[in-house]
């Protein structure tokens, strides 16, 4: 038997000590050795990435040249100089508002359709369809119902009995509309789904309790359903931004025969400048300044959401 | 061994066997994708006569390939041999010091009579030559024989007035004049090019080289002639073209269509008889004051001068691929015509253009495309595509206002 002051020796708390040590650094390389696969993938894939875009956009490189030239905060004083970017950041702008209100505000209402009626399975996996086809795939078809002897020009000139050949994707004032309109088709079935999400997660009790009060389902959704669907919203909200402002693909595959596609995004821009401009140091700015915009909003979007979520609680 | 210790070893040497192949093998990168049997001739021809494996790389669409290639260059990565373009795009290129000079080997192909110094004037930098050439192209107005015909044209037009013309007689007649695409986003500038040095050849070349305004009286005739053609009903609507150039030509709902005779072996390949179904003609000026031009457009294959330098046998290769066997293999692959003067013409619209421009005398003219400073092109381009879309004097007086815009900001950096 261990006498009680051997057990509270300096020496067995020093011991004790070491082999906690020892045990929390072996446990912690172990750690380190479960999430290096994950960590140098990130790091290699994602943030030097990154930081390279980072360092480019403070070179000259244009063409072939330039990659070893400090430029400053030249391409930075560009975007303020040339029209387009003002143009593309203001049809991202209309982009981000369009890919967030349309497929939340028709997201939402089939989301209350369907909430209880019979078939709500096949109604679901039929408007979620469009989501499994790639971007350029929905991009490729939708480019056929707009072109000016297409699906919907067709339907037109059947209604109003003239031949109409509008082209949807080669005017300024009816191309982003049109692609938004595509968006929404295709991100429409996501939306619903975490919406339905959102709802089935309500409880029952305060809507009967409101019911048997006499509220009306206006009432019982403004007063009840929508402060306890926010923070799914919230969340639905950050992944449209995010899409809305990077979108890429369904604008470069439905208006690449525009002239003016440059400024349909700030997305498009970046690629346009670097890959057919071969200003690479300034398309990398334009990145810079897209990627800081998404973290943004997202970040205040993301705190909002977690007040409201902790509001509810 | 432990099994960790097979697997690492195993793996060592498939990585060494795989990089020593691939370090074996030379690319041929090209963008132009409708050549690639001709191509893949080349890239054989060039193994054969070097020892070397020469093999075909493609790269499309071209945005894409140029990309590719300004990275490669600029990681000092450059392929042994690619396609590229003459003119400021070559001078940009060659600036950089990747491009190996090719004097010896021209000196021998004139020698020996495959082709002359003109040709070689094509693809100089500086007065030395850069690349060897795969397409020399003039670009000529190709028409729907049986559109003519149906519609009561004699032949086809000698001067402005006849052409316009004929232009009213094939409207009459229910065809569309002209195949006006936008596609590839370069197209915009065939017409725009086409319209100023039918309005004064002189201006065309200012244009190029900053001295002449793109809001220029010149360029401001351009743009009326060019509206009032759309007002006419002359051209194809560019949204019913897509990406598809010849789309609107080929299925004959147009008659005529402006573009480079490279473009005579696809109307082949879409069921056309060359000299039977279509045949061409040198476009007229606007005036018969204006002398007549052509644009004459070569295609160059640049050799990376550290290849040529790393292994001197490439050297057999570029000659084999400057000889007439080589230009035989295009033009009965692909019936692309590379100038070599002993090659037999890929085809009789081919033959029968180098006996317009041989009659004619017209001035020879490097295409915009390749004559304008690159890091302005797209810009421009874009500017006459937004006027093809939108055809009215409105969008011709913003369109010039943004290319003067742009041009003067360019040359001011200069």
């Amino acid at each position: 038997m261990i006498p009680a002051s051997a057990i509270l020796s300096p020496e067995v708390l020093r011991e004790a000590r070491h082999r906690e040590r020892r045990v929390a650094w072996q446990q912690t390389r172990i750690a380190w050795l479960f999430i290096a696969p994950a960590v140098i993938m990130v790091t290699v894939f994602l943030l030097a990435p990154v930081v390279f875009n980072v360092v480019l956009s403070f070179t000259k490189w244009q063409k072939f040249t330039g990659l070893d030239q400090f430029a400053g905060f030249n391409n930075y004083a560009r975007l303020f100089r040339v029209p387009y970017f003002s143009e593309a950041l203001g049809n991202t702008a209309f982009w981000v508002v369009g890919a967030v209100i349309f497929p939340l505000a028709v997201g939402l209402g089939l989301a209350l359709l369907l909430r209880n009626i019979p078939f709500q399975e096949t109604f679901k996996s039929l408007y979620f369809l469009p989501r499994v086809l790639a971007p350029t795939a929905v991009g490729a078809i939708w480019y056929y119902v707009y072109t000016p002897h297409g699906v919907l020009n067709s339907v037109i000139s059947g209604v109003t009995g003239s031949p109409f050949d509008f082209g949807w994707l080669y005017s300024s004032d009816t191309v982003t509309g049109s692609v938004i309109v595509t968006f929404v088709w295709q991100t429409l079935g996501i939306t619903m789904v975490l919406l339905l999400l959102g709802l089935a997660a309500i409880p029952r009790d305060p809507i009967e309790a409101a019911r048997v009060d006499g509220a009306s389902s206006g009432q019982i959704f403004r007063h009840i359903i929508w402060p306890l669907l926010l923070p799914t919203v919230l969340v639905v909200t950050i992944l449209n931004v995010a899409a809305g402002f990077t979108t890429f693909d369904l604008l470069w595959v439905m208006a690449g025969d525009y002239p003016g596609k440059r400024t349909l995004s700030l997305a498009v821009y970046m690629y346009y400048e670097s890959f057919s401009n071969g200003a690479w140091a300034y398309g990398s700015a334009v990145a810079v300044v897209l990627g800081a915009m998404v973290i943004t909003v997202s970040a205040l979007l993301a705190v909002v959401q977690s007040r409201v979520s902790k509001n509810i609680r | 061994m432990s099994l960790l210790r097979k697997i690492g070893a195993v793996g060592l040497a498939t990585a060494l066997t795989v990089g020593t192949a691939a370090a074996a093998d030379l690319a041929l990168y090209s963008d132009k994708t409708p050549w690639n049997a001709g191509m893949t001739g080349l890239a054989e021809a060039a193994s054969a006569a070097s020892g070397a494996t020469v093999k075909l790389q493609e790269i499309t669409p071209t945005d894409k390939y140029q990309a590719f290639m300004q990275t490669s260059i600029a990681g000092n990565n450059v392929p042994a041999f690619f396609t590229w373009w003459n003119g400021q795009q070559l001078n940009d290129l060659v600036a950089t010091g990747v491009a190996a000079d090719l004097t010896p080997y021209w000196e021998a192909a004139i020698a020996n009579g495959d082709f002359s110094a003109d040709q070689q004037a094509l693809v100089n930098v500086d007065g030395k030559p850069y690349g060897i050439l795969l397409n020399v192209a003039n670009w000529v107005m190709f028409y729907n024989k049986n559109h003519f015909e149906k519609a009561g044209i004699a032949g086809p037009p000698t001067n402005w007035a006849e052409f316009v013309e004929a232009c009213d007689k094939l409207k009459a007649a229910g065809f569309t004049p002209i195949n006006g695409p936008a596609s590839g986003g370069w197209m915009p500038f065939i017409w725009f090019s086409q319209l100023v040095l039918g309005t004064n050849p002189d201006s065309f070349v200012g244009l190029t080289d900053g001295s002449v305004a793109y809001d220029s009286p010149d360029v401001q005739n351009a743009f009326k002639v060019w509206g009032d053609m759309y007002a006419k009903g002359y051209f194809t609507n560019p949204q019913e073209s897509g990406q598809d150039d010849q789309k609107l030509f080929v299925d004959g709902t147009s008659s005529m269509f402006l573009v480079g005779d490279w473009h005579s072996g696809s109307f082949v390949e879409a069921g056309m008889k060359a000299g039977e179904d279509f045949g061409t003609f040198l476009m007229p000026a606007l005036s018969p004051d204006v002398q007549q031009s052509v644009i004459v457009e070569a295609s160059p294959i640049v050799v990376s001068k550290a290849a040529l330098e790393a292994n001197p046998d490439l050297g057999k290769g570029v000659q084999a691929m400057m000889g007439v066997d080589a230009a035989n293999i295009l033009g009965s692959t692909v019936q692309v015509y590379n100038g070599n003067l002993k090659a037999q013409a890929p085809n009789v619209i081919i033959e029968a253009n180098k006996e317009l421009v041989a009659n004619a005398k017209p001035r020879a003219l490097v295409r915009w495309w390749e004559a304008v400073p690159s890091q302005i092109q797209g810009d421009l381009v874009a500017a006459m595509g937004e006027f093809m879309f939108n055809p009215t004097p409105e969008q011709a007086t913003e369109s010039m206002s943004t290319m003067q815009s742009i041009n003067a900001d360019y040359w001011a950096s200069k």
